[in-house]
């Protein structure tokens, strides 16, 4: 009887896990994407779940768009703020260096802030599910729907960006301006609309993340810096850069709280984590999983 | 095809090149020797546009380049196989080699692509063997022939090559040496940059000996082969 009891408990705080997780993972990746064509953190990365969510809300709730209608919307317009970002905050930059760059981000991150703000308020918004309905039964343990949307989503992110990267001629091209710039040039490739691709790639990952997780955890103008920073660290656990990598780390770090949260307390489950993340660091700084295969060789 | 005139690089103060003038006509091999500094990469690069020039013109084809971006010159025809190979080290042979040809997909036929890809498979065999290898676990000679290989996806005009032999075994360089011929022969204009002096004045049909960014001789092949200045300086002499 206890045992059942335990284990639908442990079935309940993994799925939890997960769906957390999948935000840090869809972060994670949005860091790596523009790191490895730039070179540099984006620390408005967290600015961007936050407005994908913000934006849903507005676009589903206020203006009452279908679900889908308003998810597209969405992503298309966090490409043109993305597009915007590399165009009025990178691009201008004289000399480009990677400590200038990521001050920038760091000067984004705060405009984006305050701008959510004016527009939404400091109230967090809530969204309904993307299907309406009890939870669903698993083994002992209730699964909101809207998990498996963010689940299903994340996957399905995960993949396009593979397929993306490994099978496109822009996604080979991107690649190539993060392992050389300078030959990326001598064939042909323009580094500078690589580098807008990259942002508008990351903030629409980013936007992505926020449209699906906001009808399980609220959203407001204020949370980018702590996604900001689970995402940094899952990108770090996973080795700055690698895909694979940064999704494992980005479930492992969402389970981990989770459990956290259901066997010692929610006040130290951001704690625990960024003990984590300062222990890989220090200890392990190519990752957990960094064999070096993802450095510049 | 190309010619120089005047062309001044300068870094940070310090002149690399002063004022250098020299041709290449089409279907020539031309090649550029001198000693380690002596600016022979800078004005490889200048061509291609990596690095800008301070002053001078370069024209292909009557068309000015200087001071284009690397991306608008291979556009112009000039594939640089740079010092150092500088491949997408993470990438596959095959996947380096669809990048050479960044600058015709959308515009050309995916077969003419193909058609390329072909001829450099054909003209280096290993390639293709190791289509699908991460180009940074090749072995040097084959890393040289895949940054050939790359820049010839362009299907350049003009070919530079910055010191193609740096690091080979000699076996090697004597490979990389008959593409070059091969290649030549085939009708394509050549410029290359060697330290491995007599090799390259031996197959040139023209070529500059550069000294502390200044052109100091220039001729045939043959005559440098046998100009005591250059025989005394570069080629071990006796
Ligand atoms: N980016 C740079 N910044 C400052 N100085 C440079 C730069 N590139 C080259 N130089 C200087 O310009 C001069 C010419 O260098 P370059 O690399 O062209 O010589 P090289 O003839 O190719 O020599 P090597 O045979 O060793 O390759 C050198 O004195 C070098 O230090
Ligand atoms: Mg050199």
């Amino acid at each position: 009887m206890f045992d059942t009891i335990l284990s639908g408990q442990i079935i309940q705080y993994l799925f939890t896990g997960l769906t957390i997780g999948a935000i840090y993972a869809l972060t994670a990746l949005g860091f790596n994407i523009i790191h490895n064509v730039t070179g540099i953190i984006n620390f408005a990365q967290g600015d961007f779940v936050v407005w994908g969510g913000l934006l849903m809300v507005m676009f589903a709730r206020f203006f009452g768009f279908p679900l889908p209608v308003a998810f597209f919307s969405v992503v298309g317009v966090m490409v043109f703020i993305g597009a915007f970002i590399y165009y009025f905050n990178i691009r201008p930059i004289k000399k480009p260096s990677i400590l200038t760059m990521i001050m920038v981000t760091i000067a984004v991150s705060i405009i984006l802030q305050g701008v959510a703000m004016f527009i939404w308020g400091k109230e967090p918004y809530a969204l309904p599910s993307f299907i309406e309905g009890p939870p669903v039964y698993v083994y002992g343990a209730y699964i909101m729907r809207q998990s498996f949307w963010v689940l299903g989503i994340s996957v399905a992110m995960v993949l396009f960006l593979t397929f993306f990267f490994n099978r496109t001629l822009i996604g080979k091209a991107m690649r190539a301006c993060a392992d050389d710039p300078g030959a990326a040039g001598l064939v042909g490739i323009s580094t500078p609309l690589m580098i807008c691709a990259a942002f508008m790639l990351g903030s629409a990952l980013g936007a992505v993340g926020g449209a699906v997780i906001t009808p399980i955890t609220l959203m407001e103008y204020d949370r980018g810096a702590m996604i900001a920073i689970k995402g940094f660290g899952s990108a770090i656990l996973g080795g700055l850069g690698s895909f694979s990598g940064a999704v494992i780390a980005g479930f492992m770090l969402g389970i981990l709280e989770s459990f956290a949260t259901g066997f010692v307390s929610s006040a130290y489950k951001d704690a625990i984590s960024l003990v984590l993340i300062l222990g890989v660091l220090f200890t392990k700084p190519e990752g957990l999983f960094g064999s070096g295969a993802n450095k510049k060789a | 095809m190309l010619a120089i005139r005047n062309l001044e690089v300068t870094f940070g103060g310090v002149r690399a090149i002063r004022g250098i003038s020299l041709d290449v006509a089409k279907g020539q091999l031309v090649s550029i020797i001198g000693a380690n500094g002596a600016g022979k990469s800078t004005l490889m690069n200048t061509v291609a546009g990596l690095v800008q020039p301070g002053g001078g013109d370069i024209m292909i084809n009557q068309d000015p380049i200087g001071g284009l971006p690397a991306r608008k010159v291979v556009k112009k025809g000039i594939s640089l196989v740079p010092e150092g190979r500088r491949l997408f080290v993470n990438m596959s042979v095959a996947d380096n080699l669809i990048l050479g040809a960044y600058t015709r997909h959308g515009k050309q036929k995916t077969e003419a692509i193909a058609e390329t890809l072909e001829m450099v498979y054909e003209l280096f065999p290993r390639l293709s063997e190791r289509a699908y290898q991460i180009a940074g676990t090749l072995s040097g000679g084959e890393q040289q022939m895949l940054s050939i290989g790359r820049a010839l996806m362009a299907k350049p005009d003009l070919l530079m090559l910055d010191e193609p032999s740096m690091g080979l075994a000699p076996l090697v360089i004597k490979e990389i040496f008959k593409t070059i011929i091969t290649l030549n022969r085939a009708g394509r204009t050549i410029l290359l940059v060697e330290q491995n002096a007599r090799a390259a004045l031996a197959i040139s049909d023209y070529a500059y000996v550069l000294e502390t960014g200044r052109i100091v001789r220039e001729g045939s092949g043959e005559k440098l082969l046998c100009d005591p200045g250059v025989v005394e300086d570069f080629l071990g002499g006796h």
